[in-house]
Parts: structure tokens; sequence; C-alpha cells
């Protein structure tokens, strides 16, 4: 067991590694620069000579690459991200900070939303294949779903937002209402969340649910299947205990890959509901060029899909004997 | 000689809508749009969050700023300033009794602290008076409490609007301060109009009068709330949901989209800025020749641009001369009779000119060649994704294409678009122009040799020394009579070389809703140019606003 655990924990080292290098470069291989990006936003208003002061207030992003790379190296390993460009001379880590309790409760509770109401439909729609909920909730649920996300944001953010004016169409909360432990704010929270998670719930309940299909009709052509029915086990225990169990494996793997990209794959949904999270703020750091801020970004990604995938190894481990031996 | 510009037409300004002051109530909340990703707790004016910062204008505010509306100086902090006779020097004299919105006084040795910060720091030098290759200043020095005297590197009338611009904070707190560029100033001392920070939110922010204000009675409003939006369709929703009471935004169709679901309430007025024009490269054929780019100009329907291009929003330039009614105080009609006929859309003199000048189609292909027989082919820039000056573009390559001109659009990168103008590695391009407080800023940028690699206008190939010294001896004269004979001189150039096709003139992106606030500036009442995240503009306008 410890082999195996020392021997992923040095690939996701040198994961880290790799991961961290080509977040570094990505952002400076894209055409143009801060300070151009900065100056033509202005359009006329900031003066040419102006851009001197600019590059003054900024130069920790116009040194030599290596140098950049240097201080990068260490911010990543010292928590000091260094200040944004568009938001100087606020850190990075503060805009971060603010941003990823809000990515992580849209995504995480649609995740896991998602995966329990998929799973348990997988479940029983594989158990009972062929029938009425198979062949037609299943492929509608998947039709949604294969909507892109935009278009059902959209359509739902016009429909029940605009239009019809029963939800907010904007923000994690109503900035009248101070952020506590009251029963107003938390109703103000879920208020606000409701569209973007109505919408990420639709879209990607689908998958999961054929995930699971998929892998449990696999399973339930097994032999330990028909014993268990022969030997006048319950129909419940054979589907979750026989058959759930051993088709979970894939759904696993998939689990391990969806909470990490809880953090990146809200992008576009924050960005339509204006909601105040990671996404929200990696397209603009994209736009404006705002390095440090993306690096950021991607750090955190990067983190997650790591760990997510070494959680994934434990649940293997757990899940599966034979990589006890 | 000696001139003072006097506070007192402003004044007069100020005078009709304080007449009705008395019935005027006070109190209220207004509410407008910021477009960021999130609004940040930051209130140093020195800092590059311009439109996301209240902190210009509304809690620090000018010494001065130029209304360009009304082509005049609106004195705000200062009550008078005054060029010396061979104008080395220019002093501003400060209003009695201002204070700092903590009660401690405002005087010159704020005007000194805030000037001496720029002087030893660069990162707070953001108008660039002090610090650079050719710093502006070179001393400022408080003669007494209310006088302040500032040293100029070389004679220039034009100086008074830069270094206002440059805000003054309070000594008393910034100086307890070691690092300013990255001080935060989260509770500020300010001393506009608006200085308290109430609640501040990632998506809002709301700042509350100054109590120790020197404009007595003002602002009308108690509070001014910005809320954060993403993008211009964030903002529309907004107005059209009522949640803010003003935009600064493009909407698409704003009749329709606004003003139709409260005619009574809805408006919106878009003045002219900054002109638009296509840059043409004057080394490369066919540009280099005067008769081809008059035809150039010939051959676009602007008219029909604007309407279906900019929705009916940007502004047409009467004139060819390069600038638009931004500036109409300064027009000459003696250089505008000679030209204006460039101006004008005539697809068939158009043809008539390039047929004379040896444009011919020799190959037989449907496109003019070069005299010499070679292609005459050329690409316009534009920005990918600024869709009205792409559609721009694209109506001006099927207006040259009808007089028989080789035109194709070329989108690409903002990034690539700027090396390529200021390395004059293009054929043509479309760009806006910089607008100031007089038309020197916008022949400045583009006729300047000084620009030249600089200035994204001035690469294109036509310069004179004569028109340099001209432009030199603008902003070193303050006679305003001499200056409008140089603009005109400036204009006659401009229009007899036409290195730039002017388009038509950007609009202010403007809407507001009288519902429930009144008192905004509109196409009757122009007391100001509506530009909500402009400095001083933004300060006269939200004196004026007053709840109904």
């Amino acid at each position: 067991m410890g082999r195996f655990l020392g021997s992923r924990l040095l690939f996701y080292i040198a994961a880290f590694m790799v991961a961290v290098t080509f977040n570094f470069v990505l952002p400076r291989m894209m055409p143009g620069d801060p300070f151009e990006i900065m100056f033509a936003a202005a359009q006329g208003k900031i003066q040419p000579e102006q851009m001197a002061v600019l590059k003054e207030q900024f130069g920790f992003v116009a040194g030599p690459w290596h140098v950049q790379y240097w201080d990068y190296i260490k911010g990543i390993f010292s928590g000091d991200l260094g200040p944004s460009l568009t938001y100087y001379p606020t850190p990075v880590t503060e805009i971060i900070s603010g941003a990823l309790p809000w990515t992580v409760f849209l995504a995480g509770t649609s995740t896991l939303i998602c995966l329990f109401i998929g799973i348990l439909l997988g479940i029983f729609s594989a158990y009972n294949r062929g029938g009425k909920f198979d062949s037609i909730v299943a492929p509608a649920l998947a039709f949604i779903g294969a909507f892109p996300q935009m278009v059902s944001a959209m359509l739902i953010l016009f429909g029940l937002g605009v239009i019809l004016n029963w939800f907010p169409v904007g923000y994690g909360y109503n900035p009248d209402v101070d952020a506590g432990w009251t029963l107003e704010f938390f109703m103000s929270v879920a208020y606000h969340a409701a569209l973007p998670l109505l919408t990420m719930i639709i879209c990607g309940i689908g998958g999961w649910l054929f995930l699971m299909r998929n892998s449990m009709i696999n399973t339930l052509g097994e032999d330990y299947i028909t014993m268990g029915k022969a030997k006048g086990l319950s129909t419940r225990r054979v589907m979750i205990n026989y058959a759930a169990r051993n088709a979970a494996l894939p759904v696993v793997t998939a689990v391990a890959m969806a909470l990490s990209f809880v953090v990146a794959g809200a992008l576009i949904i924050e960005l339509i509901y204006n909601y105040p999270g990671l996404g929200n703020e990696m397209l603009g750091a994209v736009a404006s060029r705002d390095y440090p801020l993306l690096q950021g970004l991607l750090l955190i990604i990067v983190v997650c899909v790591l760990t997510a995938n070494f959680i994934a190894d434990l649940a293997y481990f757990w899940l599966d004997p034979r990589l006890r031996k | 000689m000696n001139r003072i510009f006097l506070g007192f037409l402003s004044s007069l300004i100020l005078l009709s809508p304080a007449a009705q002051a008395e019935e005027r109530k006070k109190g209220g909340t207004v509410t407008g749009p910021v477009i960021a990703n999130t609004l940040i707790e930051n209130f140093n004016p020195f800092t590059q969050q311009a439109g996301a910062n209240p902190s210009r204008g509304f809690i620090y505010e000018p010494m001065l700023f130029h209304n360009t509306l009304q082509n005049k100086v609106e004195y705000r902090l200062a009550e008078s300033h005054k060029y010396s006779d061979d104008l080395k020097t220019v002093t501003f004299t400060l209003r009695e009794g201002l204070k700092w919105s903590d009660g401690e006084p405002l005087t010159t040795a704020d005007v000194v602290f805030s000037h001496e910060m720029a002087k030893k720091d660069a990162k707070i030098d953001v108008v660039s008076l002090w610090q650079g290759d050719k710093p502006k200043l070179t001393a400022v020095e408080a003669i007494d409490d209310r006088t302040v005297k500032f040293t100029l590197a070389a004679p220039d009338s034009s100086v008074h609007g830069v270094i206002a611009a440059h805000y003054i904070v309070p000594k008393h707190i910034w100086s307890k301060e070691e690092n300013h560029a990255e001080f935060r100033n989260k509770k500020p001392v300010g001393s506009g109009p608006l200085t308290e920070i109430k609640n501040f939110k990632p998506q809002q922010v709301i700042v509350c009068r100054n109590p120790n204000y020197w404009e007595a009675g003002k602002p009308n409003v108690d509070c001014l709330k910005l809320k954060q939006f993403k993008g211009n369709d964030q903002v529309q929703v907004a107005l059209i949901r009522g949640e803010i009471d003003w935009g600064s935004n493009f909407i698409p169709d704003v009749e329709k989209t606004f003003v139709a679901k409260d005619e009574e309430n809805n408006h919106f007025w878009y003045p002219a800025g900054p002109t638009v024009g296509i840059f043409l490269n004057t080394k490369r054929k066919p540009m280099d020749n005067l008769a081809f780019r008059q035809a150039f100009s010939m051959a676009l329907n602007r008219p029909e641009i604007v309407d279906l291009a900019t929705y009916g929003y940007a502004s047409e330039n009467p004139h060819i001369t390069g600038i638009g009614n931004f500036y109409a105080k300064w027009y000459d009609d003696e250089v505008n009779a000679k030209y204006d006929y460039l101006n004008k859309y005539s697809p068939e003199k158009a043809k008539a000119l390039l047929d004379e000048a040896g444009y011919k189609d020799i190959d037989g292909d449907g496109k003019r060649e070069n005299p010499d027989g070679s292609k005459a082919k050329i690409q316009i820039m534009v920005v990918n994704g600024w869709t009205d000056w792409m559609q721009t573009v694209q109506m001006v390559t099927e207006y040259l294409q009808e007089v028989g001109i080789d035109a194709q659009i070329r989108t690409m990168e903002i990034g690539q678009k700027i090396d390529k103008f200021k390395g004059a590695d293009y054929d043509a391009g479309i760009l806006w122009t910089d607008i100031g407080a007089t038309p020197h800023t916008f022949y400045q940028n583009v006729l300047h040799t000084k620009g030249i690699g600089v200035s994204l206008q001035a690469n294109h190939g036509i310069h004179s020394e004569e028109m340099d010294s001209l432009l030199d001896e603008f902003i070193q004269t303050a006679d305003l009579d001499r200056q409008k004979e140089i603009s005109a001189k400036l204009q006659a150039f401009f229009a007899e070389n036409l290195m730039m096709i002017p388009v038509f003139s950007n609009p202010e992106w403007y809407q507001y809703s009288t519902k429930r606030f009144g008192g905004w500036p509109t196409a009757e009442n122009p007391f100001v140019n509506p530009r909500f995240y402009d400095d001083g503009s933004r300060v006269l306008m939200i004196n004026n606003l007053y709840q109904k």
C-alpha cells in the first residue's frame, strides 16, 4: 500500500510542477500585453505619455521572463501571488478568496445534487431497462443535457428572470442585505442561486444518469447478480449492494473529474448570471491579460484537479480489493 | 500678456439650477452602474480603476476641469488660476474655507504634498506631470494658505487642466502612509461631494454626502449607490427593470428596448464624442496619392454608415477637418467652405478623380490598378469583436468597391493593431482619436512628429515643420484669438492632406430615467458632457441631481 501511494504522490508532485509552468507560459503566449489592452480600452482617455506610469506601476510583469518565473514559483510556495494588474494594488489572493466560496458553493451544490439524483435514476433505469422510465425520461434528460449550457442559461434567465421577473438576474445575494449568519442572508443567497443551480442541474443530470446506467447494465449481466437473485435476496439489496457497488468504479473516476472541474466549470453560468465566482474573474483576467490573477486562478484549478484525482486513487484503493495486495 | 480666467461664467450656469433649489427635495439614493468583474475596496485615486472607482471626482474633487461642452473652465476647489506673462508659472487660488470631510482645513500644504508625492514616486504621477523624459513641471510652492505656484519646464498655456487632474489628497492622512501607490485608503477623507463609504460589497458600494462640503446645500442627494455589472447587456436589463437611474453604455436599439418601456421617464442623449476615422498609411501605394485619398473620402456615404453601422447613434462630422461637433466652437468657416465637398458622398466625382489620376482598370477584373500598372489593393484593419466598427469598415469597403477600389476588411487583436499603427505596418485602419480641452490634443497626436512611434495616430507619413511649430506655439500662447488662428491652419493642413478619413464622431453613451431623480444634463440643458466615468463632469452631474 505504501509503495502504491508513494509512487502516486511522486507522480502528483511532478504533474503539479509541469502544470504550474504551463500556467506561467500559456497566458504570456497570447498576443498583446496588459498595458496595450488597458491603453486600448481607455480609447484615448489615457495619453501615450501616461503609458510610462502604467508600466512603472506594473513593473513586476514587465521584467525578464526568468525573473518573473522565479518570483512566480516563490510566490506559489509562500502563498503570496502578488498584486493583480486590473485591481492593482489588491493582492490576487484577496480576489480569489472572495470569489472561491461562491464557485465552490454553486458548482459543489449542483454537482452533488446532479450526482445524487443522476445516479439513483441511473440505477433505477438500468435495473428496469427497457421500461417506461428508461425509454422516455432518460432520453429526455439526455436531450436537455445536450443543449449547450450557454443556451439553456440564457433561455432560463430570459424566461424566469427578465420576462416573468420571478428571480434575480445577477449577484450572489442582495447587496442591501448584510452578510452574516442570518436567515435573511441565507434566503437571499438561496434566491439568487436558484436560476444558476437550476440551469446546472438540468444540464448535468443526464450525463450522470447514463454513466451509471451503462455501467450498471454491464454489471447486471454478471453471474453473481443472477446468484443473488437465485438466493432470493430482495430486489433492493441486489440492486444496491451487488450491482451498484461494483458499477460504481468508473463513476468514481468521473466524480473525481467533476469535482476537480467544479472550480473551473461554472464559468459560463457565472458569466451569464453575473455570479461573483472564479469563472467570472477568470474571463476578465484573460481579457485584460492580468497575468498574476490568471496564474492564481489556474493554480487553484491545478490544485483542485490533482487533489480530486488523488482522492479518487484512494477511493479505488478502498473499493477495489485487488489493489490492496 | 496676463490672462485671468474668472469663474463667474461657471457660476452663472450653476445659478440657474440653484434658483430652483428651494423647491428641490433633499435626500435619496441615486443608483448607477459600474462595469467591472467585481468592485474592490480601494479608494486610492492614483490607481488605475477610474471607472470602478468613486474616488476620482466624487471623493476627491479636482481644483478645476475643462467643460468641453461649454468650452470653459469650471472652477471647483480652486476659484481662479493665473499664468505669468511669460507662461512659465501658473498660480492657483483655492476657495476660502475649504475643509476635508473630517473637518480639517484643506490648504495649499495639501496641494504641495500631493504633488511632492508624484515628484518622488512615478507610480503616483498618473498624469505625467513630474516624471518621464519631458516633465511638465519643475517646482511647486505654497505662497500662502490659499495660493500655490507651479513652475513649468517650458512655457505652456494648457497645463492648468493637467495639473488639476492630479488629485489633491489630505496630507494629515497620507503623510502617515509609507507606500502611497499601494495604500488602499479604505476609509477615505476627501474633498468632493460624496466621501462617506456606507456599505461596501464586491457588488455594490454606497457613498454618501460629505458633511463638510464647500458648496452650500450640495449635493441634493444623500447617497450614491454604484452597482457592479459584467457588461452592456446586464446594464441594459437593469435599466429596463428600473434598478439603476442612469447608464453610460451601448444599448442596441435604445428607443425600442429602453425608451419604449416608459416613454415619459426613459430618455437617452448621445452627444458627439471623439472623431473616429480611417487612417491611411501614405508611405504605401496607392494611399501615397492625394487624389486617391480624396476619392476615398468622397466615395463614402457617411450618413448611411452612421445610420446602419452605429444604429444612428454616432454623429456625422459636418466637416472634413478631423474635428467633430465635440469641438464645434473651433470650426473655421473659411477652411470648411474650401474643403467641405470632400465630406460629401459623390461616387461619380470620386470615379472621375481616380480616372484623372491614372487609377484605371487595366486588366479588366473590375478593380482599378495603380497608374504604374501594379495592383492597388488595400486592407483596412479593425479589432475583432468591436462590432459597430467592424460593420463600419465593412460598409467602407463596399463603398470603395463601388468606385472600383479593391478594399478588404482585416480583423485582428487589439494588441496587434496597436503595434501595426505605431510601426506604420498597415495600409489603412479604423481608429479613435483623442479628446482634450482644445482641438490641440487631436492635432498634436495626429500631426506632431514627436508622436511618431508613440501616438497611435501619428505614423501615417505626412508631417511638416510648420505644423510642429504651430502645435508648439498653440500651447505656448494664452491668446485665444491666436489659438483659433493656429487651429484654423491645422484644420486646413489636415483637410488638404487627408492622412485620415474622418467617418463620424463616436457618441457618448448616456441613458437616464427621470422617474425618481431629476436634474440630468439633457440635450435641452447641456450644462456638462454626461460622462459619468469622467472626473470633473461627474461632480457637476451629481451635484445637480435631486430626488423627485
